[in-house]
């Protein structure tokens, strides 16, 4: 069991859960892992987290392998990202 | 009493008390959901992409005005070590001291007349060389644009460290500069008869003057924000929202 990461990247949530929602929000681990682009400690640190905030829920199974599912409230995060960036950018920066 | 409305199974329809009596209308099937936006058509990457470069873009231009000004104070530096070696007695005075004068008279013109190399040199920075890189794979949608509003943030940051290195090396030349001058002025009164050198005083002290003020003035915190003005202000605005967004996140999921 790895730990999850002290202080969390954002970004690295924000292509986790983009990945998840562009793929109808559900992959597997590795294929989560080539989509997110970071290496598999990191994404084990991460699915501990975002499992433990409830937005994914990561299930294993014996022949098929491990799957990552979004549940809505990693979509509602993900659609939070979506809306709070649009807000910077519409913003007069 | 009430016995409410009995439902009735209906195929195709599960329990349905509309159709109790056969004659009420079947209320509309709800709208489908709505298909998922586009999430990579990188419109949002590219906004964030445009004002990231803004920033930087706008951001390298202070930088090379910043070279600029040291090469303007090491131009008079450079002028001020030429009279000196001059004027100085030995030959390792003469020599030494016009030389180096030259030396950085060639850097200082290096840095003003040719922008090309001073922007070469610039775009080396850390932050900016990635950007150059054409291999690199660029995340568009909601991560892509987190990454370029981020790199703005990393960008003042960075700013924010070199406006300190800045002042204070300005501080130091023209303390230098005023140090040479009043050697140079003190020396050609020395070696020059008086109606002589009282015309090049005022030039040698008019470069030493100018080179303090404006030093000075370059070097002070408040004057060195104002030089940056909307830029570091856009660019702190950029920081505090990513600040709030981050903190809004972590406290809402």
């Amino acid at each position: 069991m790895v730990d999850p990461p002290a202080r969390p990247d954002l970004l690295v949530v924000a292509r986790i859960l983009e990945a998840l929602t562009v793929s109808d929000r559900r992959l597997k681990r590795t294929q989560l892992q080539m989509a997110a682009g970071i290496n598999y400690t990191q994404l084990e640190r991460y699915l501990n987290l975002l499992e433990a905030r409830g937005l994914v829920v990561v299930s294993k199974t014996k022949p098929a392998g491990t799957y990552v599912d979004l549940t809505s409230a990693g979509y509602s995060a993900f659609v939070f990202l979506r809306k709070s960036i649009e807000e910077i950018l519409g913003s007069d920066l | 009493m009430n016995r409410g409305i009995p439902l009735v199974f209906v195929m195709n329809q599960g329990w349905n008390p509309s159709v109790v009596g056969g004659s009420a209308p079947l209320p509309p099937p709800p709208p489908p959901p709505p298909p998922p936006p586009e999430w990579d058509s990188g419109t949002l990457f590219r906004e964030a992409k445009a004002l990231s470069d803004s920033l930087l873009s706008s951001l390298e231009e202070s930088r090379v005005a910043g070279i600029r000004l040291a090469g303007m104070v090491l131009l008079a530096l450079g002028i001020e070590f030429v009279i000196l070696g001059f004027f100085d007695g030995g030959w390792i005075g003469f020599l030494s001291f016009p030389l180096f004068g030259l030396a950085v008279i060639a850097v200082s013109l290096v840095y003003l007349i040719l922008p090309s190399p001073v922007r070469a040199f610039v775009r080396r920075w850390p932050w900016n060389r990635w950007f150059e890189n054409p291999d690199r794979k660029l995340p568009l949608g909601v991560s892509g644009a987190l990454r370029e509003l981020l790199r703005g943030r990393e960008a003042y940051a960075r700013m924010s460290k070199e406006l300190s290195g800045r002042q204070a090396a300005v501080a130091i030349w023209t303390l230098m500069v005023v140090l040479v001058g009043a050697i140079a002025a003190s020396l050609l009164f020395d070696k020059l008869p008086f109606w002589v050198a009282l015309p090049l005083v005022p030039i040698v002290a008019g470069v030493t003057a100018a080179s303090a003020v404006f030093g000075i003035l370059r070097s002070s915190p408040q004057t060195q924000r104002l030089s940056l003005g909307p830029l570091e202000v856009r660019l702190a605005n950029l920081n505090r929202r990513l600040y709030f967004l981050e903190q809004e996140f972590w406290h809402r999921f």
